[in-house]
């Protein structure tokens, strides 16, 4: 069989303060009344004019930049025109025969381990339509339809690949990338949703496009149901036919939307309300010096400066905010700083937490380390007390009181090991090693982490003499 | 003045040549306006002469008529005109039909006819708000022997103005002189940050008219298929031009022959999207829609709230978008649009203003319209869809009669250069 052949429309939301063509503000937009964050712009009255986001093309920019994109001289609107209620206009304000951005890639590594670079064709700005409520369930059985307009011109970038994918995993692992790139030069809040559309064929076959999938997550399980479903209709000698299924997430399936004979025909032509705009060199300069340090960048200087090794530094750099953390970490407490990162990073992914959501500042963890580092707290009490601290940050000077080593009889505990272990004690007067091995472990057991091995071994040699 | 009493005489009028879609009778200011029905004005109804929006009151007032207020406008009513603009005649109206009040059996022309016919007719107006897409200011200008300039694109802002072809549109001003159509113009031009197309050359004064001499040019295919009579008129007011110590040329714009075709395609696939947002959703025109798929809805309001002309519109400019379509309509047509741009720059390194006729023909009478077919109505537009086209600003004013009804003159001057249209236009007043 060949390999499927997948690619995918990307759709980010731009966290620009005000939407793209209106004052309208985007603060607080998940949880407002409905239609309550609209105006005449954004909801299509008669004589409105649409005013363009200067910041949402500065953002746009800055991706076409991160995903090495060649930037057109100039940058030009269209109207999607079609008919639907989620539609103010009833045309769409985006990009057609010149997007922001052509030409890019990302490179991605596959389930071999091979470095792969996922082609990035075009880029583009566009606007969100308004958000449709299906009164009484769902598309089949709903009454009637509510439409909410607050989402109406919120500004979007759509990213679009190659067919260069294989397996929907590395959808997963793209997008992931892609994720953490867009936190980084911050044009994306990170708690907001990937949304893609993906396009799938198998052994050279028609194409399927499926829409509107939720997270990357999803975006796997979605490829992962339709690559079965156009293996099974080719096992069965059944043709894939050209169309647009929906992914139903609660029912892990798609469903056919609409066949497509030809494309749809939306004729698009330039939205005369908006000028040219000239990514005159000063724009573009501006932009790029928003440009932070991107994660392989960060990659490369890590593995030069600190001498980590790639998978810890990798690793690091997905997640922005622990990048940063490291950074501020590695000045004070540079031998440290890495494998405290990679046990920050296990016990996050442990408790199913990124570090934005917990409250912990690089004041208490330069503490922490602080305790280990002059010995007052073990490594393992250190571990202990982060495990806390992950859920619940304010607790560190009542961890530090309970796993300080200062605060601990170590003879007496000592003492206690030796009396419970009468038989290791034997073992030990006969030369064993082991025995004494294990004794150390009781020991740094019973005493909850407080005690680290090397002074459990020295204080049981002095008290077996 | 006592602004009822210009109310009054609109409501008289009114009656008498059915100028207004909607009188207000508490306007409040120190001088009369009529605005064009396609201007927004908050709590004013505002209809853009559609059924469509027989309902629609603006929640917000257009730059223009803000600026008008500000200046000390009172904002009498809102005139008659062609739905959305679409005609020539001022006849595609879901209201009413204006008459000229030079003669009530014929036209004022379109599609800014009822604010011409008000600035003809009433004697406390100075002038009043039209506005032109491929010549909706000139022509009614023309046919009721008023004044309209109709300004750079992008010199006076859009904000507010219900859209017929974004590229084209442009609000401008009908008056009972040349020096009037100035102040006009002053008081509504002016950068908006609304407006995307608004440009930054700063606001002149351009009623502090200066005589000039300026080098005329004569455009030899602006003479072809005009009323000999007309021409006749025409070229008496370049000979006095003359006489006041300017010089005139002949020279060609060879592209205009393709002007026509070029506008309506453009025009009428940007019309065809702007019409879209017209579906009895969220405003204007509704109906009932249980038991329809909004594509069925939606088909219902559009059928009811559009007229012939505006359908005829939609259908044409979807045709030139469309695949298959787009690239030798649409796209053909945005490459002559810059050809007959370079004419018109091309001319204006030899001359400082153009000067032709304003309209082919003199306000023809109602019996005479229904004759026409819809080509030979978009055919009346020959003389002043080029100048839209190119954006330049041009001044139509009146020189003379034929057979008792007003001729005009228009004057083209280059981007921004409205000051040289008046001046030439001032000669021609006082010639
Ligand atoms: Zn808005």
């Amino acid at each position: 069989m060949v390999e499927p052949k997948i690619g995918l429309e990307v759709h980010v939301q731009l966290n620009t303060s005000t939407k793209l063509f209106c004052p309208c503000p985007l603060a607080g937009l998940a949880a407002a009344e409905p239609n309550s964050l609209t105006c005449p712009t954004c909801l299509g009255h008669p004589g409105s004019k649409p005013v363009l986001n200067r910041m949402a093309v500065e953002k746009g920019i800055r991706i076409a930049l991160a995903l090495g994109c060649a930037l057109q001289e100039s940058m030009y609107f269209s109207r999607k025109t079609y008919f639907y209620p989620d539609m103010s206009k009833n045309f769409q304000i985006t990009q057609y025969e010149i997007p922001l951005g052509k030409d890019g890639g990302l490179e991605i590594t596959d389930a071999q381990g091979r470095k792969k670079t996922i082609r990035i064709t075009r880029i583009h700005i566009e606007e969100d339509p308004a958000k449709l409520v299906h009164a009484g369930g769902h598309l089949e059985s709903a009454t009637h339809v509510l439409a909410d307009y607050n989402r109406s011109g919120v500004p979007l970038c759509e990213i679009v690949t190659a067919p260069d994918f294989q397996t929907p995993k590395e959808t997963r692992v793209f997008l992931q990338k892609l994720r953490s790139i867009l936190d980084y030069i911050g044009v994306f809040d990170v708690g907001a949703a990937i949304k893609a559309d993906a396009n799938v064929s198998i052994d050279g076959g028609s194409r399927v496009e499926i829409k509107n999938v939720t997270g990357f997550v999803e975006v796997e399980k979605a490829l992962a149901d339709e690559i079965m479903r156009q293996k099974w209709l080719a096992d069965d000698g059944k043709p894939v036919e050209r169309e647009t299924r929906a992914w139903v997430a609660e029912k892990r399936t798609t469903l056919p939307l609409r066949k497509k004979e030809s494309e749809e025909d939306y004729g698009y032509i330039f939205e005369p309300d908006l000028t040219r705009i000239n990514l005159a060199v000063a724009l573009v300069n501006k932009a790029a010096k928003g440009m932070p340090e991107l994660p392989h960048q960060k990659f490369e200087r890590y593995r030069r400066e600190y001498g980590i090794n790639s998978e810890l530094a990798a690793s690091i750099v997905t997640d922005l905010d622990v990048a940063l953390l490291f950074e501020q970490l590695v000045r004070s407490q540079p031998k440290l700083a890495a494998s405290w990162i990679n046990i920050l990073k296990k016990t996050l992914y442990f408790n199913g937490l990124e570090l934005r959501q917990t409250k912990l500042s690089v004041d208490t963890f330069s503490k922490l380390l602080e305790l280990v580092g002059k010995g007052r707290v073990t490594s393992r009490g250190g571990e202990l007390m982060l495990r806390e601290l992950v859920l619940d940050a304010s607790r560190f000077d009542e961890l530090a009181a309970k796993y300080s080593k200062s605060e601990i009889d170590i003879g007496k505990l000592a003492e206690e090991v030796l009396k419970d272990n009468k038989k290791a004690v034997a073992d030990y007067k006969t030369g064993s090693r082991k025995a004494l091995q294990f004794l150390v472990g009781e020991l740094v057991k019973k005493s909850g982490g407080r005690v680290d091995a090397r002074s459990a071994s020295k204080e049981l040699e002095k008290e077996l003499g | 003045m006592d602004i009822q009493e210009a109310v009054g005489e609109a409501k008289q009028l009114d009656e008498k040549y059915d100028l207004f879609i909607t009188i207000n009778e508490s306007a409040e200011g120190n001088f009369p306006i009529a605005v064009k029905d396609n201007i927004c004005t908050k709590g004013l109804r505002t209809t853009a002469g559609s059924k469509i929006l027989h309902n629609y009151v603006p929640v917000f007032d257009a730059t223009v008529v803000e600026k008008l207020k500000r200046s000390g406008a009172a904002v009498l009513g809102k005139t008659c005109m062609d739905e959305f603009g679409f005609g020539t005649f001022s006849v595609n109206c879901a209201y009413k039909v204006p008459k000229n009040p030079v003669d009530p059996s014929r036209s004022c022309g379109g599609s800014s006819g009822g604010s011409a016919g008000y600035v003809a007719a009433s004697k406390y107006a100075r002038f009043a708000i039209g506005q032109s897409t491929g010549g909706s200011i000139t022509c009614p200008a023309a046919f009721c022997g008023v004044v309209g300039i109709t300004p750079t694109y992008g010199l006076v802002s859009r904000y507010g103005l219900i859209d017929y072809a974004n590229s084209l549109d442009k609000i401008g001003v009908l008056a009972k002189t040349v020096s009037d159509a100035a102040k006009g113009l002053s008081i509504i031009s002016g950068h908006d940050s609304r407006d995307s197309t608004s440009s930054n050359v700063p606001a002149k004064d351009y009623a502090k008219l200066q005589e000039a001499k300026l080098r005329i040019g004569v455009p030899k295919e602006y003479f072809e298929g005009v009323d000999p009579k007309i021409a006749e008129r025409v070229w008496r007011s370049i000979k006095s031009l003359e006489s006041g110590g300017m010089k005139y040329e002949e020279v060609s714009l060879p592209h205009t022959k393709y002007a026509i075709p070029s506008y309506y395609i453009i025009a009428l696939s940007e019309a065809s999207t702007n019409l879209a947002k017209y579906c009895g959703m969220r405003y204007g025109l509704s109906s009932d829609p249980s038991g329809k798929s909004f594509n069925e809805y939606f088909s219902q309001v559009r059928s009811q709230g559009f007229g012939q002309e505006a359908k005829r519109r939609v259908v044409l400019g979807t045709y030139a978008r469309m695949a298959g379509y787009r690239d030798q309509y649409y796209l053909k047509a945005l490459k002559v649009r810059a050809l007959i741009i370079e004419d018109f720059k091309r001319a204006f390194g030899e001359v400082d203003v153009l000067a032709a006729p304003s309209m082919p023909v003199i306000a023809p009478k109602f019996s005479e319209i229904e004759k026409l077919t819809p080509l030979q109505h978009y055919m009346s537009d020959v003389l002043t869809v080029a100048p839209n086209l190119a954006g330049i600003p041009h001044l139509s004013v009146p020189c003379g009669k034929v057979e008792g009804m007003p001729v005009g003159v228009q004057l083209l001057a280059d981007h921004f250069k409205e000051e040289k249209a008046f001046a030439a236009g001032f000669g021609v007043e006082n010639g």
